[in-house]
């Protein structure tokens, strides 16, 4: 039930993204919404489904760029694997920690994006930027939709496994 | 206690464990994925179709309202503003063209006066400019109505020029206006004289920038488009002012004299300025000859032919 209100939620962001663009946000200045509710994810359910509900949410991500399936995917279960493992030294309701978090996870995410779609070819400087870009606005966004998010899902918290709301865990 | 802590370790790295693991898998899946997607890209393409197909009504909804939006902005909103900008522009605009106007009818009154001083300095004459301020109103009568009155030393009796010819007589002053009889009025007379023949005249008005040229014999021979210009013998306009051209000349062995219609010189219609010289002949009447109805004058001043 969980991953299925995951991918509503990740549709959402997804035409929220959409929407930006569409109203003339340059792309280096489009957050990653989606890739937010990933990191959301890695914190809030480490578990098998986690993992799939980030992959699932990565294959959303490639079809709606409908070239390639499979980049994205693998971008966002690295970046949820990642995350995964730091997850217990990271305080992730902190608005700081959050857009640091996001903005690396953006550069992750889009280099290895980069990597798979290109075929091994090297991060070329508009690349590059955009993706600079991308972090930072991802990073500015991230302390609200993760905040968002944790509020959405706050009464089902005590089925996660409590990586959330753990201070002492900096 | 030291068991329950181990215990919960082991819980916690069998998720970690179990979770990495299953992000490897999902990570080769991926690799997997992009490969088979990269040999057959119509996979990645009829899940884009099916993605567009969800987000595509909630994008149109979305355009509709930023175009309508933007509409709204650009047609109405920001119109607000140049719709007054418009407006003052505008107003401007008629400013300046009144102004333009205003500038064009002064270039063209100072081109008229300019004329006129000339005219009087080529002729030696002295005069007061007056400007045309109105016609007779009955319509029985050829007659204008001037500004200047025997103030500025207009007498009956004075003769009316511009700078194309001769405009008429003045029959009536008053301080500040006065009258004047065109020369194209049926009760006008000027002693006349045409140019190339030396054949002496008569110009009378016979309506509306039409004359005649009385009294010439047959034996006279006037071809059209001779100039007519004044004899100055009736001592009322100077010598040699042009009075108009021959139009026609038809001999007529049954009458004594032939007829000849004149053109006046000056486009009575047009006219604005006229230049009012003192004749040698300045009269005191108070009721001059072709108009007794109208007001009389006053004294004549000493306007005079220069020296």
């Amino acid at each position: 039930m969980k991953i299925a209100i995951l991918i509503l939620i990740g549709l959402a962001a997804l035409m929220a993204q959409g929407v930006l663009v569409q109203l003339g946000l340059p792309a280096y200045a489009t957050p990653q919404l989606l890739l937010l509710v990933v990191v959301y994810l890695s914190f809030s359910d480490i578990s098998v489904r986690g993992s799939l509900a980030a992959f699932l949410l990565g294959v959303m991500m490639d079809l709606s760029t409908a070239i390639l399936v499979g980049p994205w995917a693998g971008a966002f279960i690295v970046v949820y694997g990642g995350l995964v493992l730091l997850s217990q030294r990271l305080f992730i309701e902190s608005g700081i920690v959050a857009g640091f978090v996001s903005f690396f996870a953006t550069i992750v995410s889009g280099a290895f994006y980069t990597l798979l779609s290109q075929q091994g070819d090297i991060l070329v400087w508009s690349h590059t930027a955009q993706l600079f870009g991308q972090a930072c606005a991802t990073a500015i966004v991230a302390p609200c939709v993760i905040s968002s998010l944790s509020h959405r899902f706050k009464r089902r918290s005590s089925s996660l496994p409590g990586r959330m709301s753990q201070p002492s865990a900096i | 206690m030291v068991n329950s802590y181990l215990s919960g370790i082991s819980e916690r790295f069998s998720v970690l464990g179990r979770v990495t693991l299953s992000s490897f898998c999902l990570l080769c899946a991926a690799f997997f994925l992009t490969a088979y997607s990269s040999r057959h890209p119509e996979v990645a393409r009829s899940g884009g179709v099916l993605v567009s197909e969800v987000v595509a009504p909630i994008h149109s909804a979305i355009e509709i309202a930023r175009s309508g939006g933007q509409n709204l902005w650009f047609r109405y909103l920001y119109l607000v503003g140049a719709a007054t900008e418009n407006g003052s522009l505008r107003e401007q605009l008629q400013r300046t063209e009144g102004a333009l106007a205003a500038i064009s009818e002064v270039r063209q009154e100072n081109n008229r006066l300019r004329a006129i001083l000339q005219f009087s300095s080529n002729t030696s004459l002295e005069g007061v400019v007056a400007a045309v301020i109105g016609e007779e109103p009955s319509g029985w009568v050829r007659g204008i109505l001037i500004n200047r009155g025997t103030s500025s030393g207009v007498m009956v009796g004075m003769a009316a020029v511009h700078a194309r010819g001769v405009v008429g007589q003045v029959i009536a002053a008053g301080p500040n206006s006065a009258r004047i009889l065109l020369i194209d009025d049926h009760s006008s007379g000027v002693d006349a004289i045409v140019q190339e023949s030396r054949v002496r005249a008569i110009v009378a008005g016979t309506g509306p920038s039409s004359c005649e040229l009385k009294y010439v014999t047959n034996e006279s021979a006037i071809r059209p488009g001779e100039i007519v210009v004044t004899s100055g013998m009736d001592r009322i306009y100077p010598k040699g002012l042009i009075l108009g051209t021959v139009i026609s000349a038809h001999q007529n062995n049954a009458l004594l004299f032939q007829t000849v219609q004149l053109k006046p010189a000056v486009d009575f219609a047009k006219l604005e300025e006229v230049l009012i010289i003192a004749s040698d002949h300045v009269t005191d009447t108070q009721s001059p000859p072709p108009l007794p109805k109208l007001a009389s004058s006053g004294k004549a001043s000493p306007v005079r032919r220069r020296s």
